[in-house]
Order: structure tokens, then C-alpha cells, then sequence
């Protein structure tokens, strides 16, 4: 039995990242106006029945961009999208971290606004790079924060401490080192794995002209 | 060492440990983790999240209550979802800390076993040595003390080859005194011939004297004197040599120490006999005096002779001081057998005689005040009983003597065992003098 359901939950990942890839197309790559990369016409995730759900539970959601270069121009950079659906007031908050540090926040009225901001979405992701190489970018949907996960841990070992009386092993986490290691450890198994995971490889445009794109490479889970 | 039980001990450890991790994991775990993220409760959550806000568009008023209350249950559901997700890490994590307690658990049985199952070879190893040296007649010391088998059985060992060791010394002073016997007697014989010619003879020069020559009748009577020393002196010998085979029977040693002292309260002017009890005894038997319950197979005049030697011993020893001494008496029990401890307050036994002091004719008087035969003979006498005599100590304070009594080894009572039923060796003396140094 305990077999079984790890092999179940690989196999219903792997059709799920399938299927996640093939609705996927790759975002382009361009150069902007300083000849920073630029990611452009990111896929359309937000519409897809597994990020919305993931998008309507109030959780921040966040969509990680990691850019690596290699060859000559060798660099590395991203770009994060915070996405938050306000419950109460039905409002969707976003945060938008770029790769030159720049935090840029949005507030959308409806969930239609949102996917046309994300649509239109340019996010800087690195600098600047020289030509040539091939960049590997990566997208992971991480379905909450780590203040959420934070939070989530020191709630878990407070109702494991419950009985003990004890304020919990993730309580002064911070301050000094838990007496309890058996809290700490189950406390701190509460991680943020990605729900998503997409990677493309694709070829760094030449410096010349903002908006060239580069070409796009294989597209792999 | 026995892999065979260690593997077996493992295995059925591991299962144990299989069998926990099993239940914990399957039967409580799991189902407790499945039991608290039941989508019901989600869906609980989010309906009391709709009718948070359904109720602060009916009532404004209490929109910031609504509102408290909502986000409350948010952060419930949202954390659920949190846990929801990270469902199988918490799980892996809870059955990878199983896994290592239990894993630290038969570590530390399986280190356990074989620390314990390596102590348990050494100590074999020490005990076929020790039964070795046993075998060769060596007093042997274990130190085991253990409370199991191993240790009972070393104990044994060790008593075992103490007792041994007690015979081999008392098998060796039975012997030596023995020799001593002998030479005594023959020592007795030979002067017995010619000390009787010798009387008769100076009996008929008595007669042959006359009357008038009183110078010579002086002489003759001098000489008869001196015959009649050595005549002492031959009996002496004899009784030493003829010393008879005790005749057991059962008593309490109890009161034949307290007829002792009684009997003999006044024997010795220079001596205060007393009879004590030693607390710790008292108080072993429930306050019962234990003097009472000491019964013996003992000849009971020969253990009188013993004891008249030692108090000649004491009382010579204080008197040799110019003042009157105390010699108690204190009855015990011990591991080997009765105690009687027969305690003076005289000057203590030099340190020159000490080692030889219970050999015959060693005594630290003048020549002529004694010939060291009464600790000899009280020595024979109590190694005749099975038992001993021993100098427990001796100090300028006084002396303690250790007279040991096996106890009463009956199959019914009142017959003593057979071993002091025996005839008597040599030829009976009417009575037991007292042959004091």
C-alpha cells in the first residue's frame, strides 16, 4: 500500500506536468531598451484550472523566474510575480519583483484584468548579458508564501505542543534553539514545493535592437 | 559468543520495531492527519467565509466583527491548505523520525546486547581461569558481583576454594601436630623407662641410708623432687601425645559458654570472665538473645579444656602486669560456621611468636614457666571438632582468640554427624588436665 501510493501520486504529477507543458508555450526572451532581458508574452497560466484554484484560496501565489545564461555570457537573473486574491474585498493584489530589484504593486478589480496585465506582462529578468549562449529559464508556482508558510508552521507546533503547555518549537524559532527537536522537525516538514514546474531553453537574442527575440529552444517539465 | 542468539534477539527486535512503526504510521498517524484535513472541514470553512460576508452586506454595522471573524476563519483555511500540501512531506517526516528513533533504538538494544553478551564471555573466561586454579589447589578471587548465575557461580567458586583453602591450612595443622604428637610420645616413652628405674632405684638408696646420715636423705629427697618434675613434665607430654578424639553430642554452645563462665567465674583471681552478645546478632534474630540458638555437635569437656587454656593464657598475661584483667566471651554466627570469640585485655602476643604461636612448645614465658603446649592442644582440639582456632587479633590492648564451630549438620535431631562420632585415636586420659604453658 505504501508502495503504490507514492508511484500513484509520481504518475498523476507527470500527466499533470504534461499537460501543463503542452498547454504552455514557451515565454519569449527579448532585449529592452538598455539591452536588459526582458521576458515577454508569458504563458498563460493563470487560467489554467490548477493555478486558479491554487489562485482563489487567498494564499500568495508566486510565480518564480529564474533565467541562467551559459557559454561565454555566463549570468544568472529572474523576475517574481506575486499574486494574491483578497477574499473580502475580491480584489487580486500583485507584486511584481524584477531582476534589477525594482517592486512594482498592483491591485486588479477582476480576475479578466489580471490575465490581461499578465498577458502584457515585460518583466526585466537580468541586466544586461552578452550575445550568444543559451539561456535555461525556470518557472515554478509556488503556492504560497513564507510568511504563509511560516505562519503555518508555528500553528502546527503550537497544536503539537498543546498538550505540553509548551508555547511550541517554531514559537522562538528566531531567538534560541528549540528544547523539542521532534516539533522542529515536524513543524519545519511544512516546506513550499512548487505546484508547477516549467523550464524552456532558449537562445539569448543578440544586443541590437530592443524587442528581438530570441529563438526558442526544447521545452522540458 | 552466541551469534545465533544475538541474531535471533535482532530479529525479533527489528520486528518489534517493524510492527510499531506499522501501527504508528497506518493505524494512528496517518489516519489522525487524513481525520483533520477532511475536505468537509474546508468546506465548512469556506461556507462560514461566504456567510461572513453575506452577513456585513445584510448588517453593516457589524462589518468589523464580520470581518474579524472571517479573517480568523481564513487563516484556519488557508493553513489547512498549507498543510494539505505539504500532506506527504509532514507524513515522510513523521515516518523518518519513527523510522530513526527507531532505528536509535535497536542500535541501541543490538550495542546492548553484545556489550553485554562480550562482559558475559569475560566473565566465563575469568571463571574457567579461576576453576583452573582451583583445580590446582589455588586460592582464587574472582570479583564478580553480579547478580545472575554467572555471579552466584563465581561466588560459589570463590567460597568454594576458600573453604578448600581453609582444609588445605587445617589438613596442614592437623599434620603438624600430629608429628608433634608423636614425637612427643615416643619423647614420653623413652623417658618414662629410665625416669621409673630411676624412682626405684633411689627409692632403694633411700632405704639403704641410715638414719643419721640426714645430709644424704636431703639429697635423695632433692633428687626425688626433681624426679618428680620431670615426671610432670612426662605427663604432660603424654597428654599432649594421647589427646582423645572428642566425643560429640548436641548442646546449646550458649549454655555451655555461660556453665563456663559460671563454673569457672572463680578459677583465676586475676580474671573477670564475662559473657556478651553481640548487638548486631540480637538484632539479626529479632531481638531474640542468639546465644540461645547456637547448637553444636561439641565434646563438651574438651571444648572446657580449650577454653581453661586460654584463660590460663590471659590470666598469666595480666598477672605478668601486677593487675586483674577481664576475659569475655562473645558467641556469633558466621558464613563458616559458630564463632566464639574469647577476648582478653592483657598485653598482647609478641610479634616474635606470632607466626608460629599455635605450634607446640613456642611461648613467649621462661623456660620452665610452661612448655607451650595449650594453644597447641586447644588449636587440635577445635581442628578435631571441624572447626579451628584462630588469632582474630592482638594488640597492647588485649588479644582476641576466634574458636570456629561447624554448624549442626543433622538428619534428625540430637545425632551429631558422623565424621566427630569417631573412636577416639590413642589412649583415653581420665580426665582433661589443664597443660598450661
Amino acid at each position: 500500500m505504501s508502495a503504490v501510493r507514492p508511484l500513484l501520486l509520481a504518475l498523476h504529477l507527470l500527466l499533470g506536468a504534461a499537460a501543463a507543458v503542452a498547454a504552455a508555450p514557451p515565454p519569449v526572451l527579448e532585449r529592452g531598451a538598455a539591452q536588459e532581458l526582458l521576458l515577454t508574452r508569458l504563458p498563460p497560466l493563470l487560467g489554467s484550472k490548477e493555478v486558479r484554484r491554487h489562485l482563489e484560496t487567498g494564499l500568495t501565489t508566486t510565480f518564480a523566474f529564474e533565467v541562467r545564461v551559459a557559454g561565454a555570457a555566463k549570468a544568472r537573473g529572474g523576475g517574481r510575480v506575486d499574486i494574491r486574491y483578497e477574499l473580502w474585498d475580491e480584489v487580486w493584489l500583485v507584486t511584481r519583483l524584477d531582476g534589477a530589484g525594482q517592486a512594482q504593486r498592483l491591485r486588479f478589480a477582476a480576475f479578466p484584468q489580471l490575465e490581461a496585465w499578465w498577458r502584457d506582462l515585460r518583466l526585466p529578468v537580468l541586466r544586461a548579458a552578452g550575445s550568444g549562449g543559451r539561456a535555461d529559464i525556470q518557472l515554478r508556482v509556488i503556492p504560497f508564501s513564507q510568511s504563509e508558510q511560516l505562519d503555518a508552521q508555528r500553528w502546527l507546533s503550537r497544536s503539537l505542543a498543546e498538550e505540553s503547555g509548551d508555547p511550541g518549537a517554531i514559537a522562538g524559532l528566531r531567538n534560541e534553539p528549540s528544547e523539542d527537536l521532534l516539533q522542529l522537525l515536524l513543524a519545519t516538514s511544512i516546506g513550499r514545493p512548487p505546484v508547477l514546474e516549467l523550464r524552456w531553453k532558449m537562445a539569448v537574442p543578440p544586443p541590437g535592437l530592443p524587442g528581438t527575440p530570441g529563438t526558442p529552444g526544447d521545452i522540458r517539465r | 559468543m552466541s551469534w545465533r542468539s544475538a541474531t535471533a534477539t535482532l530479529a525479533v527486535l527489528l520486528l518489534a520495531a517493524a510492527a510499531l512503526l506499522f501501527l504508528f504510521e497506518r493505524q494512528l498517524s496517518s489516519a489522525w492527519f487524513r481525520l483533520g484535513l477532511q475536505p468537509e472541514v474546508a468546506a465548512a470553512l469556506e461556507r462560514s467565509l461566504a456567510d461572513q460576508k453575506t452577513l456585513a452586506r445584510l448588517d453593516p454595522a457589524g462589518a468589523a466583527e464580520y470581518r474579524r471573524r472571517f479573517e480568523q476563519d481564513q487563516a484556519v483555511l488557508q493553513r489547512l491548505r498549507i498543510l494539505q500540501h505539504n500532506r506527504r512531506e509532514i507524513l515522510r517526516r513523521y515516518e523518518l523520525i519513527l523510522l530513526v528513533l527507531v532505528g536509535a533504538v535497536l542500535v541501541s538494544a543490538a550495542a546492548l546486547h553484545l556489550a553485554g553478551q562480550r562482559r558475559r564471555e569475560r566473565r566465563i573466561e575469568r571463571l574457567r581461569d579461576g576453576l583452573l586454579r582451583l583445580s590446582r589447589g589455588e586460592e582464587v578471587t574472582l570479583d564478580d558481583r553480579g547478580r545472575d548465575t554467572l555471579g552466584r557461580v563465581a561466588a560459589m567458586v570463590e567460597e568454594t576454594s576458600r573453604e578448600v583453602a581453609r582444609d588445605r591450612r587445617r589438613l596442614a595443622a592437623l599434620q603438624n601436630l600430629s608429628l608433634w604428637q608423636e614425637t612427643a610420645r615416643r619423647h614420653a616413652h623413652e623417658i618414662k623407662t629410665p625416669l621409673t628405674a630411676a624412682r626405684m632405684e633411689l627409692s632403694r638408696l633411700g632405704e639403704m641410708l641410715q638414719p643419721e646420715r640426714e645430709e644424704a636423705r636431703q639429697a635423695v629427697a632433692s633428687l626425688g623432687e626433681e624426679l618428680d618434675r620431670l615426671g610432670k613434665f612426662t605427663r604432660q607430654f603424654t597428654s599432649f601425645a594421647r589427646l582423645p578424639s572428642p566425643r560429640p553430642e548436641v548442646c546449646d554452645l550458649g549454655e555451655v559458654v555461660a556453665e563456663f563462665a559460671a563454673t569457672f567465674a572463680r578459677a583465676w583471681p586475676e580474671l573477670e570472665l564475662r559473657v556478651e552478645e553481640k548487638a548486631e546478632m540480637a538484632k539479626a534474630s529479632g531481638g531474640k538473645k542468639q546465644i540461645k540458638e547456637s547448637r553444636a555437635a561439641i565434646d563438651r569437656a574438651l571444648l572446657r579444656q580449650a577454653l581453661v587454656n586460654l584463660c590460663d593464657n590471659a590470666a598469666l598475661a595480666v598477672a605478668a602486669e601486677g593487675r586483674r584483667g577481664t576475659l569475655t566471651l562473645r558467641l556469633a554466627e558466621s558464613p563458616q560456621g559458630h564463632v566464639l570469640e574469647v577476648a582478653d585485655d592483657g598485653p598482647g602476643v609478641p610479634e616474635e611468636v606470632r607466626a608460629r604461636l599455635f605450634e607446640p612448645y613456642i611461648t613467649s614465658r621462661q623456660v620452665g614457666e610452661g612448655m607451650g603446649l595449650g594453644l597447641a592442644i586447644s588449636k587440635k582440639i577445635l581442628l578435631d571438632h571441624g572447626g579451628d582456632l584462630e588469632l582474630a587479633g592482638t594488640s597492647p590492648a588485649g588479644t582476641t582468640f576466634r574458636l570456629l564451630l561447624p554448624y549442626l549438620l543433622l538428619s534428625s535431631e540430637g545425632a551429631p554427624p558422623s565424621s566427630l562420632g569417631r573412636e577416639p585415636q590413642g589412649g583415653e586420659i581420665p580426665d582433661h588436665p589443664g597443660d598450661t604453658p
